[in-house]
């Protein structure tokens, strides 16, 4: 049985918290990155993103146009998107990744110094809440703006 | 937040918890941008006991050239959880 797009939204969004399996099993986010088809996920990652932040039909019962008040979903739901539309890392073993682990490992080891060293003097530091974020802010998500734009363009 | 302000953040919680531990999700790169996206969450006891505190991030990572250093730092937390895991620590 296939599903519409907004329906399968709808039936994940319907039980809170429980939507994210449903949402990763669509987008085929069980699947290891080198195994997902790569062109219609992000065919549906562009539609899924947009549905999500135009909500012209709200699967949400009584939802506040402006403002929806979620906790959680919200990021969960954008780095499902994410995931799907950005290539598999093309070299786990990166610089930057490499770079990344250590700094949790700082995290981890709850030494400030060694967080800091991993800093440039004039780096800057957001913490941003997820509550409350307004699905239907007329410019998409920073993550999707940031990532998933940039490189879908360069897309065959 | 700049370098020292958020070296006075965190220091501040740093004796707050203890045996923080970090789950990573998945890792996004982005070496078209520098970027690397983390989906990660943590666990950490804290005075009200073992495994109190927690959190879920999604966390943006700008590096400069070298890849060893990061520029710039975003930090999606929950904020609910925020606050009441401020309210155990702090409390």
């Amino acid at each position: 049985m296939s599903r519409s797009i907004g329906d399968s939204i709808a039936h994940g969004l319907k039980s809170s918290r429980s939507w994210y399996p449903h949402i990763k099993k669509m987008l085929w986010l069980h699947k290891p990155a080198s195994k997902r088809p790569q062109i219609l996920p992000r065919i549906l990652a562009t539609l899924l993103s947009f549905h999500i932040i135009t909500q012209k039909t709200s699967p949400v019962k009584n939802l506040n146009r402006q403002s929806v008040n979620f906790i959680t979903p919200p990021k969960t739901a954008y780095f499902s998107l994410l995931t799907m539309a950005l290539p598999p890392s093309p070299n786990s073993q990166s610089t930057m990744h490499k770079t990344t682990l250590a700094i949790l490992a700082a995290y981890e080891h709850q030494s400030i110094d060694e967080i800091m060293s991993f800093r440039t003097p004039d780096c800057i530091h957001t913490v941003l809440p997820c509550k409350s974020y307004p699905f239907t802010h007329p410019i998409p998500h920073p993550l999707i703006s940031a990532l998933i734009f940039p490189i879908n363009t360069e897309t065959p | 937040m700049s370098n020292t302000a958020y070296r006075t953040f965190f220091a501040a919680t740093i004796p707050k918890i203890w045996n923080f531990r970090i789950k990573i999700a998945d890792v996004i790169e982005s070496p078209q941008s520098r970027k690397v996206v983390v989906l990660a969450s943590s666990t950490a006891d804290s005075k009200a006991g073992i495994g109190t505190y927690g959190q879920e991030y999604v966390l943006i990572f700008e590096f400069d050239e070298s890849g060893e250093k990061i520029t710039k730092m975003v930090e999606w937390v929950d904020s609910v959880r925020a606050k009441e895991q401020a309210a155990l620590l702090f409390g």
